[in-house]
């Protein structure tokens, strides 16, 4: 059985989960990057906090923080290139984890949920470009780290706050002065007869999430309401970054012939609708 | 042989990561309090794989003002409480908003006198408070007239003194 749980596979997913994390990073990051003094570094406050008091062990003056910053990015785009690709990862993790654990209190869960994908591809066969073959354990944590942000965050919603089921923290939140606050998302917060859906909708996916994956013909549905879940935050609400780490490591989300399946017929559509596709005008 | 070897470290690797994200999963919240495995990870080992993702509801807008006195030296009197423009000193926002609009850094005075030195170093006043403006969102529209305000003063300091710098080695 562990025979059979642990058989090498080769899943081709891994290359474009990669440039995925790759650019969900280096986005994040490339932002911080403005006013990164203040940021991370005794330029501003360096605080004692967080759940692991760093600043005790160390803190960045303005050189020693950008020189970290410089390993970060450096190592971000050497694995986006594909060169000495597990050692870099190990660099961007260390120097991610090193600045946002001094920084204290902008941890946030998608610098968590990178943190863990770097783990994942760090497991991940060869060099992780979906050429190597290997035990599936990379995909198994990237499972793992799913089902956990999915489920906990859906259960914690229907499990300590009701009022998700008439609609009400969806509604607010898209008025929240720094999280909403976009257009689309202003409009139609007051609009119960859409909130009120998309809150069920959010509690379906997010709690059902390692339930429905069970069931293999449910699986592309779901991953691809995962992606109308994310593209709609990105559209409705102001948290970006979340929407580029959430979905990096989708392509692993699938059985390996299964992956190489959706990605042909993706693909073949696409060369379908396509513009330059379309017969010219006469 | 090797083959078994490299099965069962991935065995246990994926153990430890199951295990650990399930812990998180089902939050071991009170064992975690009164479990302290070390002085580095503190009370919460199970953090880090805890995702609590707009759960909460919340019906009011909360922004934290920075104000300041000061001395005027012609008058020899101190000012009325001034507003400190916080924003434009340190502009680094992330999508929460600005550091100090992060409910651990004004609910822990630790954090807070640091921001608070901040402002006082910046501003040059004799005193430095923080307050909090509170107001209940509207829907359906970006405009967010104050309806039922309130505000409450989150704590301050008086200028002129430092707290000491991190034990931590500066890198």
């Amino acid at each position: 059985m562990i025979d059979r749980f642990l058989a090498n596979e080769r899943h081709e997913g891994w290359g474009f989960a990669r440039l995925l994390w790759v650019v969900a990073m280096f986005v994040t990051w490339l932002q911080r990057g403005v006013h990164f003094e203040e940021r991370y570094t005794d330029a501003g406050a360096t605080v004692l906090r967080s759940y692991i008091p760093v600043t005790d062990y160390y803190y960045f003056s303005p050189l020693g923080g950008w020189v970290t910053y410089g390993i970060l990015m450096g190592s971000i785009l050497l694995v986006a290139k594909g060169k000495w690709v597990k050692p870099m990862i190990g660099a961007a993790l260390v120097a991610h984890l090193m600045l946002n654990l001094t920084e204290g209190m902008n941890f946030k869960g998608y610098d968590r949920l990178m943190f863990w994908q770097g783990i994942c591809l760090l497991v991940a066969p060869g060099s992780v470009d979906g050429k190597a073959t290997g035990m599936p354990v990379g995909r198994y944590c990237a499972l793992i780290t799913y089902f956990g942000m999915y489920g906990q965050t859906g259960w914690e919603k229907i499990a300590n706050e009701p009022t998700w089921w008439e609609g009400l923290p969806l509604m607010y939140d898209m008025v929240h002065r720094n999280f909403g606050d976009m257009p689309l998302g202003v409009w139609i917060s007051d609009v119960r007869w859409i909130m009120v859906p998309m809150s069920w909708i959010t509690l379906v996916f997010e709690a059902g999430f390692p339930l429905l994956w069970c069931f293999k013909r449910v699986r592309p549905w779901l991953l691809l309401a995962g992606l109308g879940f994310h593209l709609g935050i990105l559209l409705l609400m102001n948290v970006p970054n979340f929407t580029a780490a959430s979905i990096a490591l989708y392509p692993v989300l699938v059985l390996p012939a299964d992956y190489v399946r959706y990605r042909d017929n993706a693909l073949a559509w696409w060369a379908k609708v396509r513009p330059s596709a379309l017969p010219a005008a006469s | 042989m090797v083959g078994k070897i490299k099965q069962a470290l991935a065995v246990a690797f994926l153990l430890i990561f199951a295990g650990y994200h399930t812990a998180c999963f089902i939050q071991y919240r009170e064992f975690a309090r009164e479990w302290r495995p070390s002085k580095l990870v503190g009370q919460n080992v199970f953090w880090f794989a805890r995702w609590k993702m707009f759960t909460g509801l919340s019906t009011y807008h909360s922004v934290p003002e920075f104000q300041g006195v000061f001395f005027d030296e012609d008058t020899q009197l101190m000012s009325e409480w001034t507003h400190l423009p916080m924003a434009e000193w340190y502009p680094a926002r992330w999508e929460s908003g600005y550091r100090w609009e992060r409910p651990a850094a004004y609910s822990r005075p630790n954090v807070q006198v640091k921001f608070l030195e901040l402002a006082c170093e910046r501003s040059g006043a004799k005193a430095v408070r923080m307050v909090m403006h509170k107001w209940k969102a509207t829907l359906g529209q970006r405009e967010q007239p104050r309806r039922r305000y309130s505000q409450k003063e989150l704590g301050g300091i008086r200028c002129g003194k430092r707290s000491p710098d991190p034990k931590g080695v500066r890198l």
